[in-house]
């Protein structure tokens, strides 16, 4: 009955918003003569096993669904309407497993127009748009992601709560309750790739120079489009081309992510607290063979909590704390079964001291070994099969997250 | 001996009536219009990227209307099949050029990358797999064209570039003039399926019959089937 109402609340707001955009299709269309359409559409099926101590914000892969698992991932329709070729507007409606759970998370990720100049050397988007920082962020669909999981910077939960600041073995040892949910931690970028605000864009030289910067609601952990109290960030990525087989990027990413709560009243100003992340990306391309990857140093500041008596500990007003986040990814395509390819990823996550040398990190080192092969059956449809393992230092349930999984993507 | 004569006489009379006179070369000509193309919903390119980062070439051979084909398949001879030389189609800004390459079956299609970045080529039409990987600026790399048909291309690094080869079994083809005009010469005399492709419209065919060394004409609208 719960299921039924559930599914009934995720048509309805799907059936909401197809009718919101169908409605801007049909005016649109009136408007301008020039206007096209363009829609493309892609479903997940997804078989997936993981290791005994498992979990979404570890490995992405949910606690009580750890056995074999079967079933749709995710679904997206995403559509594009140009207003002649200077006005474009852009969406994506997804439907997803809510953090790896019931296939019931409906949401809107992208919803943007963006002006672009005549000769698209410069661009203004408003709306919800895709992260600039980095390289991952770009890949939003799954066909043109190498594995199925994220990188670890993107989904693996760290010790600091966007309402509690930073607790050591928050989430697996730590239960802390506020408003309802228990502490998890965050990512150090928020998995879904996603951000709200202005952006500027620039090809300052086509091809060789592209800057973007954008103004938006907050640092690029936070997870939810509207906060409260409202946040604030800028985030900014130049992409330059030095030779014909290398493309690199340098990003930067700074902004406010505390939220309010139940335990929030015991802290000043909650803008005080902030993440900065200072990222390379890289693609280097030779023949079959393509290395990429991005590098990542992670700075908050945020204050400590005490799990015992639920209040912020005082005398030291914000704790100073980074992790270094790295992977890189090697991908051979075997020229003699076109459309195939297999892929190695070496995933690290480092955490830095407390506060002097001779204290403990404030989080678990990850190291994390992926392989994927993946073959275009055609040009529509994508299989990949994906196995990883990854340690964690000092925990009991080291090597035991590892993951099997096998997705079926189709795509129009 | 004399029936056989008589015998061989008639097989050889009958033969010449029933197929082409090589003496006989017909030309036909005229125009193409295009009233009610390109479609308004098309399949987009997947992933909305900001629009800065794509490149699109002002090149007239990336343009729709210099991509028309026009193709005469006989129906009642096979035809001698020549290989098409010189059959280049560049990466340039991002951009297939041309959009549409029409080759004889069996021909090489060069393909080069006229960019300062990588490209690839990519096709996942049955029986015509390919995939040259990444390619250096200035290089070009061949690939041998096995099948008859449409050959749809993209490159994997840049998700908005597609191209086609359309591959035929018939010498029998041509590219429409920009203005929508076109002429093809030397058509033995015969029947023909015509077909008139467009990147972005439904393609059209009809069957005429050429006899008599004459100059035809038949024009079209690509969106009204004949």
């Amino acid at each position: 009955m719960r299921l039924q109402i559930q599914l009934s609340n995720v048509f309805k707001r799907v059936k909401n918003s197809l009718f919101l955009i169908f409605l801007f299709v049909g005016v649109s269309s009136h408007l301008n003569a020039q206007t096209t359409f363009k829609i493309n559409g892609l479903a997940d099926v997804e078989i997936s096993k993981g290791g005994s101590s498992s979990h979404y914000y570890y490995n992405e892969i949910d606690q009580n669904h750890t056995d074999l698992r079967i079933g749709i991932a995710q679904l997206n329709l995403v559509g594009q309407i140009n207003f002649g070729k200077q006005w474009i507007f852009n969406t994506r409606l997804l439907l997803e497993r809510d953090k790896g759970q019931k296939f019931e998370n409906f949401v809107i990720p992208q919803l943007n127009i963006q002006w672009l100049s005549k000769d698209r050397k410069v661009g203004l988007t408003i709306g919800s748009f895709t992260n600039p920082f980095g390289s991952f962020n770009k890949k939003q669909l799954s066909i043109d992601r190498n594995f199925i999981g994220l990188p670890l910077a993107y989904s693996f939960h760290n010790n600091i709560s966007d309402k509690i600041g930073f607790l050591e073995g928050m989430g697996d040892i730590e239960k802390i309750n506020i408003d309802g949910s228990i502490q998890w931690g965050t990512s150090n970028i928020y998995y879904g790739g996603y951000t709200t605000g202005a952006m500027f864009s620039w090809n300052i030289k086509p091809s060789k120079v592209n800057w973007k910067v954008a103004l938006v609601s907050g640092a690029s952990n936070l997870q939810k489009r509207f906060t409260s109290p409202l946040n604030f960030g800028v985030i900014s990525r130049l992409k330059i081309q030095p030779t014909y087989f290398w493309e690199q990027g340098i990003s930067i990413s700074h902004g406010t992510f505390f939220q309010e709560s139940e335990v929030s009243p015991q802290l000043t100003d909650l803008k005080d607290f902030t993440q900065t992340i200072i990222g390379l990306d890289y693609k280097l391309g030779f023949g079959f063979f393509e290395f990429s990857g991005e590098v990542m140093g992670v700075f908050y500041k945020v204050p400590e909590f005490n799990g015992e008596d639920y209040l912020f500990v005082t005398g030291s007003d914000t704790r100073n704390l980074n992790n270094i986040a790295a992977y890189l990814d090697i991908k051979y395509e075997p020229p003699v079964l076109q459309g195939s390819y297999i892929v190695y990823r070496i995933d690290h996550l480092d955490f830095g001291k407390l506060d002097d040398d001779n204290d403990p990190t404030w989080d678990n080192k990850v190291l994390r070994h992926s392989i994927a092969i993946g073959y275009h059956i055609n040009q529509h449809i994508l299989a990949r099969i994906s196995v990883s393992t990854q340690q964690v230092d000092n925990k009991n349930w080291d090597k035991t997250q590892r993951t099997l999984r096998v997705v079926l993507t189709a795509h129009y | 001996m004399k029936k056989l004569l008589l015998l061989s006489c008639v097989f050889s009379i009958l033969t010449l009536v029933s197929h082409p006179h090589d003496n006989e070369q017909n030309e036909i000509m005229g125009e193409i219009s295009i009233s009610n193309c390109p479609k308004v919903v098309v399949k987009g390119d997947g992933y909305n990227e900001d629009g800065t980062e794509i490149m699109h070439s002002n090149d007239r051979m990336a343009k729709p209307e210099m991509n028309v084909i026009i193709s005469l398949h006989p129906l009642n001879f096979k035809p001698q099949l020549s290989l098409t030389q010189d059959a280049y189609m560049t990466q340039t800004e991002q951009t297939f050029i041309p959009n549409v390459l029409p080759v004889t079956v069996g021909s090489k299609v060069h393909f080069l990358n006229e960019d300062e970045f990588f490209h690839n080529v990519q096709s996942y039409t049955p029986k015509s797999r390919f995939s040259i990987g990444r390619r250096a600026p200035g290089i070009s790399y061949s690939v041998n064209i096995k099948k008859v048909g449409v050959i749809n291309l993209l490159c994997d690094i840049h998700s908005h570039m597609n191209a086609r080869i359309l591959s035929f079994d018939t010498p029998y083809f041509s590219r429409i003039n920009a203005d929508g005009s076109y002429s093809l010469k030397n058509l033995p005399d015969g029947k023909y399926r015509i077909e008139i492709f467009h990147p972005h419209c439904d393609k059209i065919t009809d069957q005429v019959e050429l006899l008599g060394g004459k100059v035809f004409n038949f024009n079209y609208d690509l969106s009204i089937k004949p």
